[in-house]
C-alpha cells in the first residue's frame, strides 16, 4: 500500500486484500480484529449546556 | 470398403468410442442416449457383433496407418457395455486387436471402458486385466445425489452396487485398472456431499459433466425452472466453484478434468477435454451396427443429430472429417457464434460443448451448422467459472499478498492529532482492504439470510472480475461494514436485500445492466449512496448504469473542491448510534438548511483550521442527521464500524458544526488506525475516569476521547481571539483534561509501543499549548467545571 519504498513503514498484521480474488481472501485476521460490536465502539459527543456554556 | 486417405487438413481421429451395447440396465433420467430428443437407439442392434468389431478395428488401423498415428484410445461404451457379457467383450477386444496387429507399426492402444458399474465383478476385472482395459465408473455423488437420476427402471437404487464396483477396482489386484469416476452435475445436490463421496471412492481422476441441455431445453435452475444461465445467476458455476474450493482445500488428491483443463489453458497449455477449449476434436463414435456417429451429446439436439450417414462397412474414418458438424467441432473459431469469437475467455471454454449451443430457431436447411452457431446455454456459467478460476490462479502466478502498512511519517502526523490528505488516503485504502475482506467473509453466507442472497453474491463476484473499482466504490459506503458484520454475527437482524442493494449499486457504478430477485414482501431496496428503488414483481434492476424504478435519490452536501458528502437519511443500517435516533427522510427545505450549515462550517475550518481541511475532505463521506435530544445542545456520534460517517443533530450554529466535524473526524481517523494496529491491550477491562463523560471508560475508549479532544483544545485555542473568555475557559479546561488523560494512559501499563507513540505524538501537539497564558478568571472557571465533573463522576 505504500508508494515510497525509501520510507520506513509500520506494518499491520492484516494483508492488503484489495487485489486479491474475493474467494481467496484470508478473512480470519480481519474478523478477529473486528469483534462483534461493543458499547465502546460508539463514541458519542453529547454536549450538554454544562460542557459548552455560551462559548460558541 | 473404400480406401483410406490422408486427411486433407486438420487433425486425425485418435479417440474412438465404440458402442458395444446399445441398451442399459439402468434408466437414468438424465441420459443423453435414451432420454434425449434422439430415438434412433431403438433401431440399433443391441450388441455389436464380432464382424462389425473387426470392421471397426480395420478402419481404425487404416486410419492410423494413413495418418501415421502412434497412439490411440478405444473406449468401450454403451448403453451399458458390460451387458455384452465377459465372453462377448473378450471377442470384441480380440477382434479389434487382431486388425490393429496386422499393421507394420501397430500404434499403442489404450483401452478404456465406461460403465455404470452395477454388473462389474471379478470376471470382468480379470478380462480387463488380461487386456489392460481401464475402467471408468459413473457415479453422481452421495446416495441421494446418485439416486436422484441413476436408478433401475423399477425405481431401485443403484448406489450400493456402484460403490461396490469402486471397492472392487480399489483392490490391489485391480487398482491399476481404475480409470476414474464420471459424475453428472445436478445443482440440486449438495456439492460438499458429492465431493466427499467422490473423494471417498479414491478415483485417480474425476470427470464432471454438465447435464445435457440446449437453448430449446435449457438446464434446470435452482428454482427448478429450466432457463439459460445468466451472469446474475450462474448456478452451475457456483456449484462447480464449491467443488473446486473443497477439492483445492483437500489438496487435490485426484485430477478433475474440467478444472485441470481450464487451468491448463489459463497457463497457456492445451485443453484437456472436448467440452472446453479450442483444440479440434479428435473423437469419433461408432454404433453397434458400425454407423459412424457424432459425439453422443449431439443426441440432445434433435432426432437424428448423431447421424453422419457413414458406416465402417463402407466408409473410411477419414471421410467423417468432411461431415459439417464433425468439421465444426474441429474448426476452431470459425463455426462459433460471433460473440464467442470475440469473447475474452473463448480460449478456455471453446464455446462450450457443441450440443449445448443448439437452438432450433436458428436452423437453416442450407447450413447444417447454423443452429449450433450460438453461445452455449451454459455460457454465463462457463464465463463465471473461467473468470473465477482465473482469479483464483492469480496469487499462484503473481503477487504475494502484502501487509497493510502506514509510512512512519504519516503515522506520526496522525499521532499528533492531525493527518493531511495523504495520511487519510492511506486510511481510506486500508479501510477499503478491510471492507473487501469483510465482503469475502459475508458473501458466501448471504444465502443463509435468504435464497436471494446467493444471487447478490454471484453478481458481486461477476462484477468484481470486470469492474472491481465499482465493487470497491459500493462497499466503501460507510454502513457496508455495519450491515456485513451484522449479517455475520446477528443474521436474524439483516435482510439479504441489503446486499442485493450493494450488488446493484456496484452494477450501477460499473454501468452494467443487472437484475436481481428480491424476496416476497420487499417493496423497496436501497442502493447505498445512490437511491432507493422499488422492486416491482419481485425484481430489482439497474440498466445502463442507472437504477430502474427509482423512488428517492440520495442527497449530498456539496462542498467546493471536495468529494460529495452524503446526507445519509435512507440506509437502515445508520441506526447504530445509541441515543441519537436517525432522522426520517429529510424534506427539501431541511436538506437546503443542512447544505448551508455544512458549507459554512467547512469554510470556517478551511479558514481557521486549515491543517484539518484536506484530511477531512479526503475521509468524510457521509453525515447522518439525527434528532436532537431534550436538554442537549449539541449531539454527534461515531461508530467504529462506520468509517467515513458520523451522526449529528443539526448544530446550533456554524461554529458548533465545525467543532463537531473536527471532533468526530478525530474518532474516524483513530478508528481506522485501530483497525490496523493495536494501540492498547484490548483484554484490559479496567475503567478510567473520563473528564468529558459521565461514565468511566476502558483504555481504548479513553484514547479515542483524548484524541478527539486534542482537536477540541485546538478549536478553542483559535477561538479565544474572537470568542473571548468563554472560549479561553473551554481551552483551559480541555487542555488540562487531555493532558491528565494522557498521563493516565501512559502509566496504566496497557499501551502498546505504538500506543505510547500516539501518546507522545499528542503530547508534542498539546505541550506548547499547555504554556499558553490564560486569564485567571478563565482558569478558575475551568478548574471549577473540572472539579464539579470529577466530583460527580470521578469516583
Amino acid at each position: 500500500m505504500e508508494d515510497n519504498a525509501s520510507q520506513n513503514v509500520v506494518a499491520s498484521e492484516l494483508e492488503d486484500c484489495r487485489d486479491l480474488p474475493l474467494t481467496r481472501i484470508p478473512v480470519e485476521p480481519v474478523l478477529r480484529r473486528l469483534q462483534p460490536e461493543k458499547s465502546e465502539d460508539i463514541e458519542t459527543g453529547v454536549w450538554v449546556a454544562s460542557n459548552f456554556g455560551s462559548a460558541l | 470398403m473404400t480406401a483410406g486417405r490422408r486427411l486433407p487438413a486438420g487433425v486425425p481421429f485418435r479417440q474412438f468410442v465404440l458402442k458395444v451395447h446399445s441398451r442399459c440396465d439402468l434408466a437414468c433420467d438424465h441420459c443423453y442416449m435414451y432420454e434425449a430428443a434422439d430415438r434412433s437407439w431403438r433401431s440399433l442392434p443391441p450388441v455389436m457383433n464380432l464382424e462389425i468389431a473387426a470392421a471397426v478395428g480395420s478402419r481404425i488401423a487404416e486410419h492410423a496407418e494413413s495418418n501415421r498415428i502412434g497412439a490411440l484410445r478405444i473406449v468401450l461404451h454403451g448403453g451399458e457395455p458390460l451387458l455384452a457379457g465377459v465372453e462377448h467383450l473378450r471377442g470384441i477386444i480380440e477382434a479389434l486387436n487382431s486388425q490393429l496387429e496386422t499393421m507394420d507399426r501397430p500404434p499403442m492402444v489404450e483401452f478404456l471402458i465406461q460403465s455404470n458399474g452395477v454388473r462389474l465383478d471379478e470376471k470382468f476385472c480379470e478380462l480387463f486385466a488380461a487386456f489392460s482395459v481401464r475402467v471408468g465408473i459413473s457415479l453422481d455423488g452421495d446416495e441421494v445425489a446418485n439416486d436422484r437420476h441413476r436408478r433401475y427402471a423399477d425405481g431401485r437404487s443403484s448406489f450400493a452396487k456402484v460403490i461396490a464396483a469402486t471397492e472392487l477396482l480399489r483392490r490391489p489386484d485391480y487398482r491399476h485398472l481404475y480409470a476414474g469416476v464420471l459424475c453428472t452435475v445436478d445443482i440440486a445436490n449438495d456439492p460438499h456431499r458429492v465431493y466427499s463421496t467422490l473423494a471417498a471412492v479414491e478415483p485417480p481422476a474425476v470427470d464432471l459433466l454438465l447435464p445435457h441441455a440446449t437453448w430449446d431445453v435449457p438446464p434446470p435452475r435452482p428454482d427448478g425452472v429450466r432457463r439459460p444461465s445468466t451472469l446474475a445467476d450462474p448456478a452451475y458455476a457456483r456449484w462447480l466453484q464449491v467443488i473446486h474450493r473443497v477439492w483445492t482445500a483437500n489438496g487435490r488428491p485426484f485430477g478433475i478434468r474440467l478444472f485441470d483443463s481450464i487451468e491448463s489453458t489459463l497457463r497457456g497449455g492445451p485443453p484437456l477435454t472436448e467440452t472446453m477449449g479450442m483444440a479440434p476434436s479428435d473423437l469419433l463414435a461408432i454404433a453397434t451396427d458400425g454407423s459412424i456417429e457424432q459425439v453422443d451429446s449431439m443426441r440432445v439436439a434433435f432426432d437424428g443429430a448423431w447421424s453422419t450417414g457413414l458406416n465402417v462397412l463402407s466408409d473410411a474414418l477419414d471421410t467423417a472429417a468432411e461431415n459439417p458438424l464433425i468439421d465444426a467441432r474441429r474448426s476452431g473459431l470459425r463455426d462459433l457464434a460471433k460473440q464467442c469469437r470475440t469473447c475474452p475467455i473463448v480460449a478456455h471454454c471453446g464455446g462450450g460443448l457443441i450440443a449445448h449451443r443448439y437452438d432450433s430457431s436458428l436452423r437453416d436447411s442450407s447450413d447444417p451448422v447454423a443452429a449450433f452457431r450460438n453461445p452455449s446455454v451454459y455460457c454465463a456459467d462457463l464465463y463465471s467459472l473461467v473468470r473465477g478460476l482465473r482469479g483464483e490462479a492469480r496469487p499462484a502466478v503473481g503477487r504475494q499478498a502484502q501487509q497493510l502498512s502506514v509510512r512512519e511519517d504519516l503515522l506520526d502526523q496522525l499521532a499528533s492529532g492531525f493527518g493531511d490528505a495523504s495520511a487519510v488516503s492511506r486510511l481510506n485504502e486500508a479501510e477499503a482492504s478491510v471492507n473487501r475482506s469483510v465482503l469475502s467473509a459475508v458473501g458466501p453466507r448471504l444465502e443463509r439470510l435468504h435464497p436471494t442472497g446467493r444471487h447478490a453474491w454471484s453478481l458481486i463476484l461477476e462484477l468484481d472480475d470486470v469492474a472491481p473499482d465499482a465493487v470497491a466504490r459500493a462497499i466503501a459506503h460507510p454502513f457496508f461494514r455495519v450491515s456485513a458484520l451484522a449479517a455475520l454475527h446477528r443474521p436474524a437482524e439483516v435482510r439479504a436485500e441489503v446486499f442485493t442493494g450493494y450488488a446493484l449499486a456496484a452494477a450501477a457504478f460499473a454501468g452494467i445492466d443487472a437484475e436481481l430477485p428480491v424476496s416476497a414482501g420487499v417493496e423497496y431496496l436501497y442502493l447505498p449512496g445512490i437511491c432507493r428503488i422499488t422492486a416491482p414483481r419481485g425484481r430489482a434492476a439497474v440498466g445502463a448504469g442507472k437504477p430502474r424504478d427509482t423512488k428517492q435519490w440520495m442527497r449530498t452536501l456539496s462542498s467546493a473542491g471536495a468529494p460529495d458528502v452524503l446526507l445519509e437519511d435512507m440506509d437502515a443500517a445508520r441506526d447504530v448510534y445509541g441515543g441519537g435516533r436517525p432522522a426520517v427522510r429529510l424534506s427539501s427545505a431541511a436538506v437546503e438548511r443542512w447544505r448551508g450549515s455544512f458549507a459554512a462550517a467547512r469554510r470556517l475550518i478551511d479558514d481557521a483550521y486549515s491543517e484539518y481541511s484536506s484530511g477531512l475532505a479526503t475521509g468524510l463521506r457521509a453525515l447522518v442527521p439525527v434528532k436532537s435530544a431534550p436538554r442537549v445542545i449539541q449531539s454527534s456520534a461515531t461508530h467504529r464500524s462506520a468509517y467515513g460517517a458520523f451522526a449529528i443533530a443539526h448544530p446550533s450554529d456554524d461554529a458548533a458544526f465545525a467543532l463537531l466535524l473536527l471532533h468526530e473526524f478525530q474518532h474516524l481517523k483513530l478508528g481506522a488506525v485501530l483497525d490496523l494496529f493495536d494501540l492498547c491491550d484490548g483484554a484490559d477491562t479496567r475503567l478510567h475516569y473520563a473528564p468529558w463523560r459521565p461514565d468511566k471508560r476502558p483504555a481504548g475508549a479513553l484514547l479515542q476521547g483524548v484524541y478527539a479532544h486534542v482537536a477540541v483544545v485546538d478549536f478553542w485555542r483559535r477561538r479565544i481571539e474572537t470568542a473571548g473568555e468563554p472560549a479561553e475557559t473551554q481551552f483551559a479546561r480541555w487542555r488540562a483534561a487531555a493532558w491528565s488523560v494522557l498521563d493516565t494512559l501512559e502509566h496504566a501499563g496497557t499501551m502498546t509501543e505504538l500506543g505510547l507513540r500516539f501518546i507522545r505524538g499528542m503530547r508534542t501537539t498539546l505541550g506548547p499549548w499547555m504554556d499558553v497564558p490564560v486569564s485567571p478568571v478563565a482558569l478558575d472557571a475551568a478548574h471549577r467545571a473540572s472539579a464539579e465533573h470529577r466530583g460527580k463522576f470521578g469516583s
